[in-house]
């Protein structure tokens, strides 16, 4: 069989979504240590190779922030983040190849491969979701349980603060 | 053939049959050739121009063999009026076969037209999107582009045909055909196969481009039905293949456009299914069988009344 996957839609919040986005200056949240310290914690704490603070921006997925990661960016349409700023608990798939959204996606397919993902999303105080902390995993999980999704929603919750003290900032 | 090289044969075909006639004297004729080449130039320049060759040729006859062969009758009795008569009518059988070449070249223009094509939408039909790719298939791999076939199914529309008639139904599906027209390029090929079903073909410069292509499509064809005011979407399901992976035979090309129907419907209402056969490889490898067994169809039947999957 040809294998699909689904291309996130819009939300319906997406123009005031993508301000805020705007609003927050990029530059000034990229390569920041502490950004950095938090992905290496979420990466560690979960046993992943892989993790990303990820922005959604316009037509692209940004990463601000990331562990292992091959490129900086992606399209939009094949970020599993896209899908992630939809969900208020989070993301999780376990088995990337076995969900229809995902089974074709080129970043399952192709490098880097990926089978395991859980993402909560970056949500800003007025509930905008910029984006989501992610991790990675080549190899495919059995699930994500309740304490590991609330750790993950923590960490979210610290990755945003940290954005919105580097606005406050310069 | 151009239009150019064919005009450019007949006019030195003219020169050299009426250098031939000159040569051969009064007693040869050689109306047959003059008329094959009037047939030719109608054929393939039309009606005008098989005139104009017509009356071209005429003037070489006149030319090559005189005014007399027009009236053989004993010197002294030679009436000018009587052999203008007589290449007049020679002339119009000439034009006759012009009119009657031309009129039938573009009957069968029209009529092969009017059989690749939808008469609603004025799309093609699926004989004129077979015909079409076929064409698309080989221009994409003289130049290594690579290719999408998409499929595209409107969601909602039985319900404006229920509620509002066939007349506002039409109205949809030439609304989304217009949005189709000026959302694709030239070299694309459009058709609908269906009732409320379409393909396309386009070759795109790499295979990353083709998510974008058809995210963008399904956007903007979305908006231009929304923008109809009725309650009509559409879902699309896409196969990105480089040039070489692109199926060779029209029927393994509409094969791969039933599979990505099944996707396409299985998926539910708005959604976008897209598949990377350039990264996954072989497009014919990993078909559908041809003849499903039924323990397959049924799965199948399975499958589309399935509800939509929600989020893990």
């Amino acid at each position: 069989m040809l294998r699909f996957y689904s291309p996130a839609a819009l939300p319906t919040d997406e123009p005031s979504r993508q301000a805020a986005v705007e609003a927050v200056r990029l530059c000034s949240i990229t390569d920041d240590p502490v950004l950095h310290g938090l992905v290496e914690q979420a990466a560690r704490s979960f046993g992943a190779p892989m993790a990303a603070v990820s922005i959604i921006d316009r037509e692209r997925q940004f990463f601000a922030a990331g562990v292992n990661l091959p490129v900086r960016e992606t399209t939009r349409s094949s970020a599993f983040c896209s899908h992630t700023i939809f969900e208020a608990e989070g993301l999780w798939v376990p088995d990337a190849q076995k969900d229809p959204r995902f089974a074709g996606n080129p970043l399952v397919v192709a490098d880097p491969f990926i089978r395991f993902y859980a993402g909560a999303p970056l949500r800003n105080r007025e509930g905008q979701a910029l984006g989501a902390l992610c991790i990675l995993d080549t190899a495919s999980r059995s699930g994500f349980e309740r304490n590991a999704r609330d750790r993950l929603r923590r960490l979210a919750g610290k990755v945003m603060s940290r954005i919105e003290e580097r606005q406050l900032q310069d | 053939m151009s239009r150019t090289r064919a005009g450019v044969l007949t006019g030195l075909a003219l020169a050299g049959t009426a250098a031939v006639d000159w040569i051969t004297g009064t007693g040869i004729w050689l109306t047959l050739v003059y008329l094959l080449l009037t047939q030719f130039a109608a054929w393939t320049l039309g009606r005008r121009w098989g005139y104009a060759t017509a009356f071209g040729c005429m003037l070489a006859i006149v030319a090559a063999n005189g005014l007399q062969p027009f009236h053989p009758v004993p010197p002294g009795h030679f009436s000018y009026a009587a052999a203008a008569w007589n290449i007049v009518s020679r002339s119009a059988v000439l034009a006759i076969v012009a009119a009657v070449v031309s009129g039938l070249r573009r009957t069968l223009e029209a009529e092969r037209q009017r059989s690749t094509t939808d008469p609603l939408t004025g799309a093609l039909n699926k004989a004129g999107f077979t015909a079409a790719m076929a064409q698309a298939v080989a221009r994409a791999r003289r130049s290594g582009e690579a290719l999408a076939l998409l499929y595209i199914d409107l969601d909602g529309f039985k319900g404006v045909n229920d509620r509002f008639g066939h007349a506002a139904g039409d109205d949809v599906l030439r609304a989304f055909t217009a949005g189709a027209a000026q959302t694709l390029r030239a070299g694309d090929v459009f058709a609908r196969i269906g009732g409320d079903e379409f393909v396309a073909l386009l070759s795109l410069p790499d295979p990353q481009c083709g998510e974008k292509v058809t995210t963008l499509i399904h956007e903007r064809l979305s908006l231009r039905l929304k923008a109809t005011g009725h309650a009509v979407g559409c879902s699309a399901g896409a196969v990105i293949m480089t040039a070489d992976q692109a199926p060779e035979s029209t029927g393994e090309m509409m094969h791969l456009a039933d599979q990505l129907m099944y996707e396409v419907k299985r998926n539910g209402k708005g959604g976008v299914r897209i598949a990377r056969a350039d990264l996954t490889g072989s497009v014919l490898r990993q078909a559908f069988p041809p003849s499903p067994s039924s323990s397959a169809f049924d799965s199948l039947l399975r499958a589309l009344d399935a509800p939509a999957r929600k989020a893990a």
